[in-house]
């Protein structure tokens, strides 16, 4: 860089910082890379092929399982992540402005139990949530999924973008109030604006989450009705012979990583500055 | 106009910010709340708004009682210290903003923010965002902001005290001339009683969320109610010297440890009925004479320190145990030098008492002569 100011001492130690990075990054990326190029070639001849690709349309004959083309999973996933990830952060928006900005009793209480529940591990909730989806008759079903997965992640979202709704100077809200705004269009059109990387920081970690999660699925829901991408892989590493076919397997690990991936590049640089201020999710 | 009866505000805790504050603003006027930080002077300000709700107490805008209306119900306009523009605007809509609550179309209120904002001279800011203007252009988007609604009363919040010096003086004019061009009631919370005094019709000063005195700058500079004002108003600090009252055939005597003078009739006919008391003498650099030789009824004051003012010279010391400082009046024979020289030598200037001082009672602070 021509503009480099800093002195040489400097760049020295930035170049084996840069050096060592690359040292630790080359196995991880080979791993990658040969787990990726399965999908692309032939085993064996390494001819170059889509062939793996053709669950994407049609259904295939894997030993002796037929396994059904994505599109019934990839709605599922699509739908549920969409659902999930707008009520996770419309809810945890709303609660997180009432618990920074608002005056009621159990107000505390509320903020402490968020900070607990998100230092809890959702997995030990499983068994119970799985009862009170039985006892209100939506185990099994999509919707049960969806109301387990938003009251699973509430607290950690809700507990973030609470801490950017704390950081709003009241002068502004004040502001607001007098021009002639009630505590509503005040919220709207002016203090959503003021946390919106906080709103980027929780959705974004909303998506990864709904579009990855396997454990809900994978528990509350029995028969294969309601497949989605996560439970979708799985039939191929239950395969009969106890043989996964790497090359199917990669090409739809490529297929299920390309919107997380196309997601976080475009929120990436909001994402950043919500990550230093709010902290990780669960 | 704009009554305030009996207003009373406690926070959690039991914690009261303001007591039975009782006061009236002309319609028009410009007032000021001064007094030091958590005196109340903003939680004042904030029940005018309708920020806070008072504990108890109500508030009128002529006859129309407002106590318990929303803010955006009083019509008000508001200035901040943090100026508190909108970041995700442009200066153009942050102006509008209010205009916009009220439903009024993008063409009426755009051209209505124009107009403000050629009143205050950054017309040529409409098009930035506010994180790009400077802290003065901030504060003149904010001003124009309260004052394009029309307000019935224009509330400031330390609006000058992120602004450097020389802007300040510029503002504090600027917003003085706006004020009295739109005739717009206002009332300026400050902490700063330079600026009070040159921009307010009348000050309000608080202390401990009780109104010390509501009075006119002149009033509160000559005639302090009680200690607490004379301490806080004017630059220099008025000095103050404790001495006891003592009634004599030859008059009514103020004696000190050091010094015996005798009161000037209007003050000796005040203090009739109080010998013995001990009292604070209050008097202003300017009511004293200053002389190099000792005479009768004068003060010995010890040089301590002498200062250069450059316009003027200013000699402080001790005086029993209060300290004291005096600018030399005009026309004062001992130079700059002089005075140093007599400094390091242990010297003394011995002043006089002119007809015009205050005299407080000791234990309650209330000016006996006022």
């Amino acid at each position: 860089m021509k503009n480099d100011t800093r002195p040489r001492f400097e760049r020295k130690k930035e170049n084996i910082a840069v050096l060592v990075m690359i040292l630790l990054c080359i196995p991880v990326l080979f791993i990658y890379f040969s787990f990726f190029k399965n999908a692309f070639f032939v085993g064996g001849t390494g001819a170059f092929t889509l062939d793996n690709f053709r669950f994407l349309y049609e259904p295939i004959v894997l030993g002796q399982r037929t396994v059904q083309p994505i599109g019934q999973a990839f709605t599922n996933t699509v739908i549920f992540t969409a659902i999930s990830t707008v009520c996770e952060v419309v809810i945890s928006c709303m609660a997180g402005y009432a618990l920074a900005r608002m005056e009621f009793t159990g107000k505390r209480v509320i903020t402490f139990s968020l900070l607990s529940l998100r230092l809890f591990p959702g997995v030990l909730l499983l068994i119970g949530a799985l009862y009170v989806l039985m006892y209100l008759g939506v185990l099994n079903t999509l919707f049960g999924v969806i109301i387990v997965a938003i009251a699973l992640r509430l607290p950690g979202s809700t507990f973030i973008i609470r801490n950017f709704f704390t950081g709003i100077p009241r002068d502004i809200e004040n502001s607001a109030l007098v021009d002639g705004c009630n505590r509503m269009t005040a919220f709207f059109q002016v203090i959503i604006h003021m946390v919106k990387p906080g709103i980027a920081s929780i959705s974004m970690f909303a998506f990864m989450s709904a579009w990855s999660n396997y454990l809900l699925f994978n528990t509350l829901i029995f028969n294969t009705k309601t497949p989605v991408l996560a439970t979708y892989l799985r039939v191929l590493s239950r395969n009969d012979q106890m043989i996964a076919d790497y090359g199917v397997f990669a090409a739809m690990a490529l297929v299920y990583m390309l919107p997380v991936l196309v997601f976080f590049f475009i929120s990436q640089k909001q994402l950043m500055e919500g990550n230093i201020s709010g902290g990780k999710g669960i | 106009m704009i009554r305030i009866e009996a207003l009373r505000k406690e926070f959690d805790k039991g914690v009261v910010a303001l007591d039975s504050i009782d006061l009236t603003f002309e319609e028009g006027s410009f007032v000021a709340l001064l007094g030091p930080s958590g005196c109340g002077k903003t939680t004042t300000l904030n029940c005018i708004a309708g920020l806070l709700e008072p504990t108890s107490g109500s508030i009128y805008f002529d006859e129309q009682e407002v106590t318990n209306l929303p803010p955006k119900d009083r019509n008000i306009g508001m200035v901040f210290q943090s100026y508190a523009l909108y970041p995700h605007m442009k200066v153009i809509d942050n102006i509008a903003f209010s205009l916009k609550q009220k439903g009024m179309p993008k063409a009426e209120r755009h051209e209505k923010a124009r107009k403000m904002a050629q009143k205050l001279q950054i017309e040529h800011l409409l098009e930035r965002m506010p994180g790009e203007l400077s802290g003065g252009q901030q504060q003149r988007v904010s001003m124009a902001r309260a004052l394009v609604k029309e307000p019935k009363v224009l509330l400031l919040d330390e609006p000058m005290s992120n602004l450097d010096a020389r802007l300040k003086i510029e503002i504090r004019d600027e917003i003085r001339r706006i004020q009295q061009d739109l005739g717009v009631t206002s009332i300026i919370v400050t902490h700063d009683q330079e600026e009070a005094m040159a921009m307010a019709d009348k000050i309000a000063i608080l202390d401990n969320g009780h109104i010390q005195q509501f009075d006119t700058p002149e009033m509160l500079y000559h005639h302090p109610a009680n200690l607490f004002v004379a301490h806080f108003m004017g630059n220099p600090p008025m000095n103050f010297i404790d001495a006891s009252v003592s009634i004599r055939e030859d008059g009514t005597w103020l004696q000190g440890e050091t010094f015996a003078v005798r009161a000037p009739a209007a003050i000796a006919e005040k203090l009739a009925q109080m010998d013995g008391k001990a009292v604070v003498i209050g008097v202003r650099s300017h009511q004293l004479d200053v002389s190099l030789a000792p005479a009768p009824e004068t003060l010995e004051l010890k040089l301590s320190i002498v200062e250069n003012l450059g316009k003027e010279v200013m000699v402080s010391g001790e005086l029993g145990e209060s300290r004291i400082r005096v600018t030399m009046p005009d026309g004062f024979a001992g130079s700059y030098e002089e005075l140093t020289t007599l400094r390091r030598q242990g010297g003394s200037v011995y002043l006089g008492l002119q007809k015009e001082f205050n005299v407080f009672d000791k234990e309650s602070g209330v000016n006996l002569i006022g």
